[in-house]
């Protein structure tokens, strides 16, 4: 086998199907990664150095950002924020807020606190995914291959290209929101993925 | 080889060319040019002993000067600094004066979202930004609420703002004169509060609307209510990118938010558009509250 691939809409329900079945804090936290994975389109490393100060609740979006990796350059996207996600991750917020911790305080807004606390690394995800694939019997994949899925099912379900490159945020094509040389406007934008992202949503979690 | 006293001599003539192409461009290009007048005077400090084009034909020289500059300037200054320092040493050695030397520029910071710096926005969220603003409108001068007023309304830069003459404000949109033309919108609680000031102090048409302290009066002030209020410390340019962020979010195309308040660079708004944004203000501004 080899290459990266997509990891097909069986595997993606299969993985919605035992989050919703998981109700620890580390399970929460877990899903929430995946689902900005997904629904996002993003690269672990975009999820796990996130700050609180950039999800943006009352504009429903959020801010990612991607330090040097390599001979990568800097990116930053603006992905609104579907419902669903913000709910979870309001939620999120709420319980760190009730166990006492100061999420705003924090540098990062992803941590396993068992204890010490953990920063969330993308061989961390990598090897959680593979558990899952372990406890439901499915094909191993990676966090970079749920990206491929993200581009096959937007692609599918009629996002057109350059929506698509905003959500994956891809080398030629980032920012093209916030790019003075393109005509690419945020609404439309915003009106289309709500609309994608809730089909799909619709499919996973019925 | 022509032998010449100082360093002076040596490239006076390769900055008059430059200097000379800039100053024929149609909007003056000050800025370049001030660029590359300093640069003459870091090349004069640093090569003062140089007699000759010989002296000048090392690589390791000039890969110390970048290694000075680097702890003088920021990344994207030393990216210019060193690309300029580039186009010196290309017309040096097209004259055959010294070899080809090529230094390496940094890369870019922010090469992403030009003109928007996303970057500058990631530390603080919309909430952060209307609390500053409740405070700032209940506590301090009525000036400088009427200059975050107008950052806000206008997306244009304090540093511009503060040239605002009474006599330049429209129905819509205002003009400064600053260096060169600078044309943005004017939306409506700034636009009303802009003339209640004008009306209060009794200004005439020729008066500036800000007195010239105004801006460090308004960085200090920000900093102080930022740290009052235990929001992360907001500075006035990244309110200027976050209120142009804001416009680009409620549908206005990037390219048109990216020429207003830029130097003689206007695109009016159309009518749907200016719809999109009229909105903006009253979120931050109005009576709203998270």
């Amino acid at each position: 086998m080899g290459g990266k691939r997509a990891t097909g809409r069986n595997t993606i329900r299969a993985v919605f199907s035992h989050f919703s079945q998981a109700y620890d804090l580390e399970s929460l936290v877990m899903y929430i990664v995946f689902l900005m994975n997904y629904l996002c389109g993003c690269r672990v490393t975009e999820i796990t150095s996130l700050v609180p100060s950039q999800v943006d609740f009352y504009l429903n979006l959020i801010k990612f950002r991607t330090k040097d990796a390599g001979s990568r350059k800097n990116t930053t996207k603006v992905i609104p924020l579907p419902p669903f996600l913000r709910s979870q991750l309001f939620l999120y917020t709420k319980l760190l807020e009730d166990c006492g911790h100061n999420y705003r305080c924090s540098s990062l807004l992803f941590r396993m606190c068992d204890g010490n606390p953990i920063p969330i690394t993308t061989s961390f995800v990598n090897d959680y995914y593979h558990k899952i694939c372990i406890a439901n019997g499915i094909e191993h994949f990676t966090s970079h291959c749920v990206r491929y899925q993200t581009q096959t099912d937007f692609t599918k379900e009629g996002l057109s290209f350059e929506f698509t490159n905003c959500v994956l945020s891809h080398y030629s094509y980032r920012d093209e929101i916030f790019n003075p040389y393109a005509d690419i406007s945020f609404v439309e934008f915003e009106k289309e993925y709500y609309r994608i992202a809730n089909i799909l949503l619709q499919e996973y979690l019925a | 080889m022509r032998s010449v006293t100082t360093i002076q001599n040596l490239l006076q003539p390769y900055f008059d060319l430059i200097i000379g192409t800039l100053s024929r461009r149609p909007s003056g290009a000050r800025e370049r040019m001030r660029k590359f007048r300093t640069l003459q005077h870091k090349l004069e400090r640093y090569f003062a002993d140089v007699t000759s084009f010989d002296g000048l034909d090392s690589l390791r020289k000039w890969k110390e000067l970048q290694l000075k500059e680097k702890r003088n300037l920021s990344a994207s200054s030393l990216r210019i600094f060193v690309q300029d320092v580039n186009t010196i040493l290309g017309l040096l050695a097209n004259d055959g004066k010294i070899q080809m030397i090529r230094l390496t520029p940094p890369p870019r910071q922010h090469a992403s979202s030009e003109g928007f710096n996303i970057e500058q926005l990631l530390h603080f969220t919309f909430a952060d930004v209307q609390q500053l603003w409740l405070s700032i409108q209940g506590s301090t001068e009525q000036e400088l609420t009427l200059l975050f007023a107008l950052i806000i309304c206008s997306g244009c830069h304090p540093s511009h703002l503060i040239h605002l003459r009474v006599g330049c404000v429209e129905k819509r949109t205002i003009t400064i004169q600053s260096g060169g033309l600078i044309q943005s919108v004017l939306l409506e609680p700034a636009r009303t509060r802009l003339y209640k000031f004008v009306l209060t102090m009794k200004l005439t048409a020729e008066d500036g609307v800000f007195m010239p302290n105004c801006y460090k009066r308004f960085v200090a002030c920000l900093k102080s209510q930022c740290s009052m209020l235990g929001v992360p410390n907001i500075t006035p340019s990244q309110l200027m990118y976050f209120s142009r962020f804001l416009m680009v979010r409620n549908g206005v195309p990037a390219y048109v938010v990216a020429s207003m308040g830029k130097r003689n660079s206007f695109s009016p708004l159309g009518e749907d558009n200016f719809e999109l944004i009229k909105d903006i203000s009253q979120l931050v501004i109005g009576e709203n509250k998270c």
